[in-house]
């Protein structure tokens, strides 16, 4: 794998880590504001 | 094409210079090191599949306390409490325990193989998530051990009854977040596999269809699953820190349960059944000896049954009572679904039409899954017609509904996925008689199983109870004869994949007359480290031929 495809792939996983982790925040709060 | 033939991977050396844990030239000989540390996607791929194998076997138990419960009226084996245990439990393993991981376990083994890559892009996470779920399920498992039980409120953890569930509540809910993790873990690596690991010339509508129904299945699990998260540590911190997000006597809501719960749950139906369809679509061009018909509208299709996946979770709550319009809005966009579904179904149909057929496992598996599959989605349409629903709601008709698309549809589709593909990862070919017998079995007993549940639901039996009126026992007799049945004829799989992985007639590298696509270029077996030099230009479009 080259380093710039190394590069692509770290960039990728983290983006979609971060995304999902957004994800279960973002219902965490919808409920702080609807309870 | 000659000067496209067998392209490097630009740098590819890099990959084995590195410490992911590989040997040069084959499996490490150390067991730990090959099956606890490992990092090869064919390995990690095998881990999967085993571990949803036995989960399967150990839900299927649970599945035959219920039969046997309910094969007559009244209570006779297993007491009420230990029943709704078994019925959430069961749910829990099929659902987290088997059927997903043995997606992610024949993503771990064809995608690489597919796409022309050497390995999944992140293999130590991929070792990694394989490694979360052991512990989940024995965290999970190891509520039936404990003297409040296992969580018994029914796997969709509806508060405030699965709030009351003892000692058994954080276990399972840790359990959750667990399999959640190792999901969104395994869905990254088949995004960022797809996305850049690609052979050079694989482009994207050159994939099979199994990569394209798995890409979006990845998508709709790193969507989803956290949500379920949420869903779950909300409840955690309901019943521990003395928050009110569902308890209405705190000025939460309980109904919000519902409906972030769904918001997951409608997703993650079709996360368990869209990799059914991208094999199924690999599975019946080869024994109709034809390209795979509208391969193009089967990708949109399936990007559609994603999309309207996210627009119709309160079709499972229409009882809660909501505003009439949101009843048309939900009840509408369910029967969309149809539409793009239905385009596939057409084109399975239509790439048979006139095609040379054979019946082999693999084909057979495929060709009981469109019928009977269909057969669940018809029922799914009449359960979406809200004023039918409210019938409907909590009967056995549900069950049946639900059932027909994951038994026949998602497991069938497994069976056919291994039948298709062991000879590949084995060298040998299986006993197709054998598989034939399992095929058979299989097919007349989940029907003796499933399809009385239909009359049972809409004669008025309630789903989740143990015991139950005269009128519906004769249906249930019939049911749980199925159910044995259905049962015992499983064991002829795993003794019929066991058979083969210790031997066999040699098969060959294509190993069926009409199989396309890139993994049938390797040899059989595939070897331990393939396509490190990419596919040449030719092998790919020769496999895209769909």
């Amino acid at each position: 794998m080259s380093a710039s495809q190394q590069r692509r792939v770290k960039r990728s996983a983290i983006v979609l880590g971060l995304f999902a982790f957004a994800v279960y925040a973002a219902f965490i709060v919808y409920s702080i504001q609807r309870a | 094409m000659a000067e496209h033939a067998h392209v490097a991977h630009a740098g590819h050396g890099a990959i084995h210079d590195d410490s992911h844990g590989h040997t040069e030239h084959g499996p490490d000989r150390s067991f730990i090191k090959r099956w606890v540390m490992g990092t090869n996607h064919k390995d990690i791929g095998t881990l999967y599949l085993v571990f949803a194998c036995i989960m399967f076997f150990v839900g299927g138990a649970m599945a035959m306390v219920i039969r046997l419960e309910l094969f007559k009226p009244g209570l006779q084996f297993v007491d009420p409490m230990f029943f709704n245990s078994m019925t959430t439990m069961h749910a829990l393993m099929m659902i987290f325990g088997a059927v997903m991981p043995a997606w992610v376990g024949l993503a771990n083994w064809m995608i690489p193989l597919q796409v022309g890559a050497p390995d999944m892009a992140l293999p130590r996470m991929n070792n990694f998530s394989f490694w979360l779920l052991p512990f989940a399920f024995t965290l999970l498992l190891g509520t039936l051990f404990i003297p409040s039980g296992s969580p018994a409120g029914g796997w969709t953890l509806y508060p405030p009854l699965s709030l009351q569930g003892g000692d058994s509540f954080p276990m399972a809910i840790f359990a959750i977040h667990l399999m959640g993790a190792s999901s969104i873990m395994g869905a990254i690596n088949v995004i960022v596999t797809l996305m850049n690991m690609r052979a050079p010339g694989m482009t994207l509508l050159r994939m099979p269809l199994f990569c394209w129904t798995w890409l979006i299945t990845a998508y709709l699990l790193i969507l989803v699953m956290p949500v379920l998260a949420g869903a779950v540590t909300m409840l955690l911190t309901d019943h521990f820190f003395g928050t009110s997000f569902f308890s209405a006597a705190g000025g939460g809501d309980p109904v919000m349960f519902q409906h972030i719960f769904w918001f997951f749950g409608h997703p993650e139906v079709y996360i368990l059944i869209l990799p059914a369809f991208g094999i199924v679509s690999e599975i019946i061009p080869t024994f109709s000896r034809k390209p795979l018909f509208g391969y193009e509208t089967m990708v949109y299709a399936t990007a559609s049954i994603g999309f309207l996946s996210f627009i119709v979770w309160a079709h499972h709550m229409f009882t809660v009572g909501m505003p009439l319009a949101g009843q048309l809005f939900f009840m509408l966009t369910t029967m969309l679904i149809a539409v793009p579904t239905g385009v596939k179904v057409f084109n399975w149909t239509a790439t048979m039409w006139k095609g040379s057929i054979s019946f082999e496992p693999p084909m057979l598996f495929a060709v009981a899954f469109l019928f009977l599959f269909t057969i669940g989605g018809f029922s799914g349409l009449m359960l979406a017609i809200v004023p039918a629903d409210f019938q409907y709601q909590d009967t056995y008709f549900v069950v049946a509904h639900f059932h027909y698309v994951l038994v026949p549809g998602a497991i069938f589709a497994i069976m056919a996925g291994v039948y298709y593909w062991l000879p590949k990862w084995t060298g040998n070919m299986y006993s197709q008689s054998l598989a034939k017998w399992h095929f058979w079995l299989s097919t007349i007993f989940v029907n003796v199983l499933f399809f009385p549940q239909h009359f049972l639901g809409l004669a008025g039996m309630p789903r989740r109870i143990p015991d139950y009126s005269t009128q519906f026992a004769d249906w249930n007799m019939v049911s749980s004869i199925g159910g044995f049945g259905f049962g015992l004829a499983q064991l002829l799989f795993p003794l019929c994949v066991w058979q083969c992985v210790r031997g066999g007639h040699r098969a060959t590298d294509r190993v069926w007359e009409g199989s396309h696509g890139l993994e049938w270029e390797l040899p059989s077996p595939a070897p331990y480290h393939s396509w490190e030099k990419a596919p040449s230009m030719a092998m790919i479009a020769h496999g895209a031929e769909h």
